[in-house]
C-alpha cells in the first residue's frame, strides 16, 4: 500500500454513529431519508448500527414508501438484538396493517413475520387476524405465510387464536395464490408438529387441483408437494388426480416438473392398470429429458433425481440412454452422474453402444472419470450376462494401452467378474499377470493377489508371483497384507510343496508376531490353528466354493429408495439421504403436545424457547438431539422437511420489490447439519466412522465431531487426545459421548483450549488426533487446523489504527500470494461473508478494473493481521497480501483465506 | 449555508416547526387528542403500543406531535424521545381520581429530566365532559403544578370528545413558542 492511499481511511471527526443519529432526527425529510439509506448501507457491510434503533424506528411513520421499506428492512435485521425496544414498532404495524394501500398492509404483515421477537408476538395477532381476512388477495397470501412464521415462534398462541383454522379456510379462497400460500404455510407448520394439522380431504383436493392451474409456478410447487403426500382412496381417485396433474410436466420451470414427477410417481403406486402406468411412464420421459438441456447445475440436480427414478421405474427412460452420453464439455460432476445412470439403463439391446461410449471415456484425461468408466464396463459385465464377454474384451483392450491407473482399475473389476461367472474367463489371467509389476494401488494389488491365490492351480508360477510380494509384506497396507495372507494359505493348500511351505511360515510370522493390526493377527492365528490341527478342514474352509455375486448397481435399499422418491425435488433426493440425516430441526412438537403426551421431555430439560434455539444453534442441536433419543420427545418426522423456507421469501419479496434487498435468513443448521469431513472412514475404523472439524462458536473453539457406529458392537468409554501442535490445541474437558449402540450415531461439540501442548518448529496446520473406546484399538487420524477459527470477534480495526499499524510494520513483514481458486462474486457479499469469519472490512478502493479491499483480523495471541485483497469482481484469482508482526503465519493464513473465498 | 438561509427566511415569515411530546398515563386521551387536532375528528382508539406521530399546522407553527403509549411497560422508553423537544402536552384523565397520584409522580419525574429543561408545559385536564371530573384548579392542586420552577406552564380544561379547550391550549402554545 503506498502513501497516497491513506485518504481512503479518512474519518470524520465526530464519528459516524452520532452524525447519523443527528441526521435521522432531522426535520428535513430528504436528509432523514438519506440518513436511513446510510444506515442500511452500513448494516449491509456488517457494521453494527443497532444503537440507532429508536432513531430509525421513529422514521417508520411516513408516507414515503421507499423510506418505510428501508426502515422495515432495518427492523428485520435488528429487532432480535433489541427485543425490548422492538415494542416501539408495534403501533406502527397496527396502523400500517390498516393502511388504505394494500402494498403497505402486506409489507407490514410480512415484516411482522420476519421479526422474531417473542415479546411482541402477542401484539401482532390482531393485525394478523385482520390481514388474513383482508379484501386484497395479496395481503391475504402474505398473511398466510406470516402464520407459519409466528407458529415457529409461539405455536400455542397461533393455535389459541384460531389461525390454523383460518389458514385451512384459506384453502377454499377464490384466489389461487392465496390457496398456494396457505398450503405452503400449513405444510411448514405440519413439519414442525407431530399432530396431524394439515390433511387433504376430498373437498380440499378439488380446490387444490383447481388452484393448481391458475397459480404461479412456485405456488404450483407447494400444491404439488402437498398432493404428493395425499393418500388417494383408490386407484380410480389416483388416476383422476394424476390426469389433472400431467399437464404440469410441460412446465418451463424445472421445480414444477420435478414436483409433478414426484407426485405422479407417488400416486402411481396405487394405480393398478398396466396400461395407465405404461402411458404415464411414456409421458414422464420427455420432460425429464428436457431437464438435461438446462445449465449444468440443474442437470446435476436432475440427474441425481433421475438416478432414483430409474431405480424404481427403469422403463421410463429405457429408450433414452443416448441423452445420458457424456459430452466432452460436460462438467466432471455431470459426467460422473451420467455414468451412473448409463449403467442403470444399460441393457442387452443397447450394450454395444454403451460399451463404445465407455471405452472412449476410458481414454479421456480426467483420472477419476476414466476410472469410473472402467468400473462401469465391469459393472455392465456383471449386470448383463450376455454382454459379459464383450465387456471383458473391451477391458483387455484397455489393459493393452498400459495406462497405469486404467490397468489397475480393470484388474479390480475383473476380480468381480470372476466371482460373478466362475470358470468362464480365467484364460485371461495370463494377460493380467503381465501387469503385475506396475501395480501400486492397494485395491488393485489386493485384487490381483486374490486372483493369484484363487486360481493358484492354473497359474504355473503362482508361487513366484506371490513371493515377489512377500519381501515388502511389512510395508504393505492392511488390505494387501490380508489378501497376501489368504492367498498364500490358498496356494499352500493347493500346492503343498516346499516353496509354498516356506512362504507360509514367513507370512504367518509376519502376520502374527510382527504386526500390530488385530484384524491381520486374528486371521493369521485362525489359519495357523486350522493348518496345524486339520489341513482337510482348512481346505473346506479356505477353498470353499464362493457364492456367486450379483449386480449391485441398483444399490439403494428399497425402503430408503421409497423415502427418497417421496422427497424428489428436495435436497434429500440430491444427497440421496433421508432429510432427518442432515436437517436438524430446532423443535418438532408444539408446546401443548409436550404438556399432554411428553411430560417427561420437559423434565429432561428439553427447551421450547425458540429464541434459544435460533440464537444458540450449537447448544440446542447437541442437547435436543440427545434428549430426543433418550426421552423420545420428538419422533423424527419421516416426511420431507426440506423445501419450503426458500420459496417463502420469493413469494413475499416479489410484489413488494424487496427482492434485491438483503433479507437475513436464519441459519440455525447450515453450519452444523451437513458434511463434516470424514477423517476415519468406517472401513478403517472397523465400523466406527469419525467425521470432525474445528469450528468457532460464540468466541470459542470447538471440535465438532460426528461418530457413527456401523459395527455390530456396542461402543463405549470414548476418549480423545490431541498430539502436540503449533497452536497447542487440546481438549478443554473429557469427551462426552454416550454409549454408542450399533447403527447409531452421535454428534458433539468438544470445547478446546489453546497453548496447552505446543509443538516447536515453524507453524503448520497438522492436528493429530487419537480416539479410543473400550472395544476397539486406538484410532489415529490427521486433521487440519484452519487458521480462521482463531480469528477473534474483536478483530475490527478503525481506519486510523489500521493505517498506523500498517505503517509501523517494516515492509519485510508483508507477504503476498495469489489465491488462484478464490473468487469475489460481489464485494458486499464477500465483506459480509468474511465478517462471519471475523475478518472485518476496513476500507476499499478501486484501481482500474480491480477492487482493493482492506481488512483486519486478530489471530491467536491477539496477533493483528492487516489484509489487502485485490481482485476483479467475478474473475477467479484474488491477490492476498498480509502484513503482520508474525509473518511466519502467512502460509496458514493464505490457506484460510483461500478456503473462505472459495 | 443554504440551509441556514431558509431557516432565517421561515422565521421571518413566522413559519416555524416545533417538536411536541404528548405524554400522560394510558387511557388519558392522548391519541384521541392527537387525531382530533390532526384531522378534527374523534377516532376510535386502542391502547398505543409504541407511538404515533403527526404534524399539526396551527397559527403558522408546524407542530410535530409525538403521542407516546402510556402503559407502564412503555413509559421507560419515553426518554428516547426527549432530545430537542420544545413543548410537552401532559394529558390527565380528570375523572380518574384514583390514578392522579401516579399521574403526578410521572409528571414531576419528567420535569426532572435534563433533556427537557427547555421545554414548556401545557397540561390538559381532559375528559371534562364526564361526571365527577375534577376542574383545572383541582388538577393543578393534585399535580402540584405550583411547584414548577423556571418554566412556562399552563393548564386547560378539555374534552377531546367534544373538542373543547384543545385549541385554546394550542393558542397558548404557539404564542409561547414564538416569543
Ligand atoms: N368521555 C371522554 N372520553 C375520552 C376523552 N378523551 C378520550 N376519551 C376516551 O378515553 C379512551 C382512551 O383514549 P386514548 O386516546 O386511547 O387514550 P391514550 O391511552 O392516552 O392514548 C378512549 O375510549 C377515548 O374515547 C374525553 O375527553 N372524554
Ligand atoms: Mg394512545
Amino acid at each position: 500500500m503506498s502513501g497516497h492511499d491513506s485518504k481512503y481511511f479518512s474519518t470524520t471527526k465526530k464519528g459516524e454513529i452520532p452524525e447519523l443519529k443527528e441526521e435521522l432526527n432531522s426535520q428535513y425529510k430528504d436528509k432523514k431519508k438519506d440518513a436511513v439509506k446510510k444506515v442500511i448501507a452500513a448494516m449491509t457491510v456488517g457494521k453494527d448500527v443497532s444503537s440507532l434503533f429508536t432513531d430509525v424506528v421513529n422514521c417508520m411513520q411516513t408516507e414515503n414508501l421507499e423510506l418505510k421499506k428501508l426502515v422495515y428492512l432495518y427492523l428485520i435485521n435488528y429487532a432480535k438484538s433489541q427485543p425490548d425496544l422492538a415494542i416501539l414498532a408495534v403501533n406502527t404495524f397496527v396502523k400500517d396493517s390498516q393502511d388504505p394501500n394494500p402494498l403497505i398492509r402486506a409489507l407490514a404483515v410480512r415484516t411482522m413475520g420476519c421479526i422474531r421477537v417473542d415479546k411482541i408476538t402477542e401484539y401482532l395477532c390482531d393485525p394478523l387476524q385482520r390481514c388474513l381476512k383482508d379484501d386484497d388477495p395479496y395481503v391475504r397470501k402474505t398473511a398466510a405465510i406470516c402464520v407459519a412464521k409466528l407458529y415457529d415462534i409461539n405455536a400455542e398462541l397461533v393455535e389459541d387464536r384460531g389461525f390454523l383454522d383460518t389458514l385451512k379456510d384459506l384453502i377454499s379462497d377464490n384466489n389461487p395464490m392465496v390457496v398456494a400460500n396457505a398450503v405452503a404455510a400449513l405444510a411448514e407448520i405440519q413439519e414442525n408438529s407431530t399432530r396431524p394439522i394439515f390433511e387433504i380431504t376430498s373437498h380440499t383436493l378439488s380446490k387444490l387441483l383447481t388452484a393448481l392451474n391458475e397459480c404461479t409456478e412456485w405456488g404450483q410447487v407447494f400444491i404439488l408437494d402437498a398432493l404428493s403426500r395425499y393418500k388417494a382412496a383408490d386407484a380410480r381417485e389416483a388416476e383422476n388426480i394424476v390426469e389433472r396433474v400431467t399437464p404440469r410436466l410441460q412446465h418451463a420451470n424445472c421445480a414444477v416438473v420435478l414436483s409433478a414427477v414426484k407426485m405422479i410417481l407417488q400416486q402411481m403406486e396405487l394405480i393398478t392398470s398396466i396400461d395407465v402406468v405404461r402411458n404415464l411412464c411414456k409421458k414422464m420421459a420427455p420432460p425429464l429429458v428436457t431437464l438435461l438441456s438446462a445449465e449444468p447445475e440443474i442437470q446435476y440436480v436432475a440427474l441425481r433425481n433421475i438416478n432414483l427414478i430409474v431405480q424404481k421405474r427403469p422403463t421410463i427412460l429405457a429408450h433414452e440412454i443416448k441423452v445420458f452420453f457424456c459430452k466432452y464439455n460436460d462438467p466432471i460432476y455431470v459426467k460422473m452422474e451420467k455414468l451412473e445412470i448409463m449403467i442403470k439403463l444399460a441393457s442387452d439391446r443397447n450394450v454395444d453402444q454403451v460399451l463404445l461410449e465407455f471405452k472412449e471415456y476410458a481414454t479421456e484425461v480426467d483420472v477419476d472419470f476414466v476410472r469410473k468408466a472402467v468400473r462401469a464396463i465391469g459393472r455392465c459385465a456383471i449386470k448383463l450376462e450376455r454382454a459379459a464377454e464383450r465387456c471383458i474384451s473391451v477391458l483387455l483392450e484397455l489393459i493393452k494401452i498400459k495406462v497405469n491407473y486404467v490397468v489397475q482399475e480393470a484388474i479390480i473389476v475383473i476380480k468381480d467378474i470372476f466371482r460373478r461367472y466362475p470358470n468362464t474367463y480365467e484364460s485371461i489371467i495370463a494377460t493380467l499377470c503381465e501387469s503385475l509389476d506396475t501395480l501400486d494401488e492397494p485395491e488393485a494389488k489386493a485384487s490381483m493377489i486374490w486372483i493369484i491365490g484363487e486360481y493358484a492351480e492354473r497359474i504355473d508360477n503362482a508361487d513366484e508371483l506371490l513371493e515377489s510380494f512377500l519381501e515388502s509384506f511389512p510395508e504393505e497396507p492392511a488390505m494387501v497384507q490380508l489378501q497376501l495372507l489368504t492367498a498364500t494359505v490358498k496356494l499352500f493348500l493347493k500346492k503343498p510343496t516346499e516353496g509354498p511351505q516356506q512362504m507360509i511360515q514367513v507370512v504367518l510370522n509376519n502376520a502374527t508376531v510382527e504386526t500390530d493390526n488385530p484384524d491381520l493377527r486374528d486371521r493369521a492365528y485362525i489359519y495357523w490353528r486350522l493348518l496345524s490341527t486339520d489341513p482337510e478342514a482348512a481346505k473346506d474352509v479356505v477353498l470353499a466354493e464362493k457364492p456367486v455375486i450379483s449386480d449391485d448397481s441398483n444399490s439403494l435399499d428399497p425402503s430408503l429408495l421409497d423415502e427418497l422418491l417421496a422427497n424428489i425435488a428436495t435436497l434429500s433426493s440430491v444427497y440421496h439421504k433421508p432429510p432427518e440425516t442432515f436437517v436438524s430441526r430446532a423443535k418438532s412438537t408444539s408446546t401443548r403436545q409436550d404438556d399432554e403426551e411428553y411430560a417427561d421431555a420437559v423434565e429432561t430439560g428439553y427447551s421450547e424457547s425458540p429464541s434459544y434455539t435460533v440464537e444458540n444453534p450449537a447448544v440446542t442441536s447437541t442437547s435436543s438431539s440427545t434428549v430426543r433419543q433418550t426421552g423420545s420427545a420428538a419422533p423424527a418426522s419421516s416426511s420431507a422437511p426440506t423445501s419450503p423456507p426458500a420459496p417463502v421469501q420469493d413469494l413475499l419479496g416479489d410484489l413488494i420489490g424487496l427482492d434485491n434487498a438483503i433479507v437475513p435468513v436464519d441459519q440455525p443448521t447450515a453450519s452444523y447439519g451437513p458434511a463434516l469431513p470424514v477423517l476415519l472412514p468406517s472401513s478403517t475404523g472397523q465400523g466406527l466412522q469419525i467425521s470432525a472439524q474445528l469450528v468457532r462458536r460464540d468466541g470459542q473453539v470447538f471440535y465438532s465431531l460426528l461418530l457413527e457406529n456401523s459395527s455390530q458392537m456396542v461402543l463405549d468409554g470414548f476418549m480423545i487426545q490431541f498430539n502436540k501442535n503449533t497452536f497447542g490445541l487440546a481438549a478443554a474437558g473429557p469427551l462426552q459421548i454416550p454409549t454408542l449402540q450399533p447403527a447409531t450415531s452421535t454428534r458433539t461439540l468438544l470445547p478446546m483450549v489453546l497453548f496447552q501442548n505446543l509443538s516447536p518448529g515453524p507453524p503448520n496446520s497438522l492436528l493429530q488426533v487419537a480416539v479410543k473406546n473400550n472395544q476397539q484399538p486406538v484410532w489415529y487420524f490427521n486433521d487440519k487446523i484452519p487458521l480462521h477459527i482463531f480469528f477473534s470477534e474483536d478483530g475490527r480495526m478503525e481506519r486510523t489504527s489500521f493505517l498506523e499499524t500498517w505503517k509501523a510494520l517494516p515492509d519485510s513483514n508483508e507477504v503476498a500470494k495469489d489465491l488462484l481458486v478464490a473468487v469475489i462474486h460481489s464485494i458486499d457479499t464477500t465483506i459480509e461473508h468474511l465478517a462471519t469469519a471475523n475478518v472485518f472490512f476496513v476500507a476499499k478502493r478501486k484501481n482500474a478494473n480491480k477492487d482493493i479491499l482492506y481488512m483486519s483480523a486478530k489471530g491467536p495471541r491477539g496477533i493483528p493481521l492487516l489484509i489487502e485483497l485485490t481482485a476483479a469482481v467475478g474473475v477467479p484469482g484474488v491477490k492476498c497480501a498480509v502484513k503482520t508482526p508474525s509473518p511466519e503465519l502467512a502460509p496458514l493464513f493464505f490457506d484460510a483465506m483461500e478456503n473462505l473465498l472459495k | 449555508m443554504g440551509i441556514l438561509f431558509t431557516r432565517m427566511l421561515s422565521s421571518v415569515f413566522g413559519n416555524r416547526e416545533a417538536r411536541i411530546l404528548v405524554l400522560g398515563l394510558d387511557n388519558a386521551g392522548k391519541t384521541t387528542i392527537l387525531y382530533r387536532l390532526h384531522m378534527g375528528e374523534v377516532v376510535s382508539t386502542i391502547p398505543t403500543i409504541g407511538f404515533n406521530v403527526e404534524t399539526v399546522q396551527y397559527n403558522n407553527i408546524k407542530l410535530q406531535v409525538w403521542d407516546l403509549g402510556g402503559q407502564t411497560s412503555i413509559r421507560p422508553y419515553w426518554r428516547c424521545y426527549f432530545p430537542n423537544t420544545q413543548a410537552i402536552i401532559y394529558v390527565v384523565d380528570s375523572s380518574d381520581t384514583d390514578r392522579l397520584v401516579t399521574a403526578k409522580e410521572e409528571f414531576h419525574a419528567i420535569l426532572e429530566e435534563d433533556e427537557l429543561k427547555g421545554a414548556v408545559v401545557l397540561v390538559y385536564a381532559n375528559k371534562q365532559d364526564l361526571p365527577g371530573a375534577l376542574d383545572d384548579a383541582a388538577i393543578t392542586e393534585a399535580l402540584e403544578l405550583h411547584k414548577i420552577k423556571n418554566r412556562q406552564w399552563t393548564i386547560f380544561k378539555t374534552s377531546a370528545i367534544k373538542g373543547e379547550g384543545l385549541f385554546e391550549g394550542l393558542d397558548w402554545l404557539s404564542n409561547t413558542l414564538k416569543a
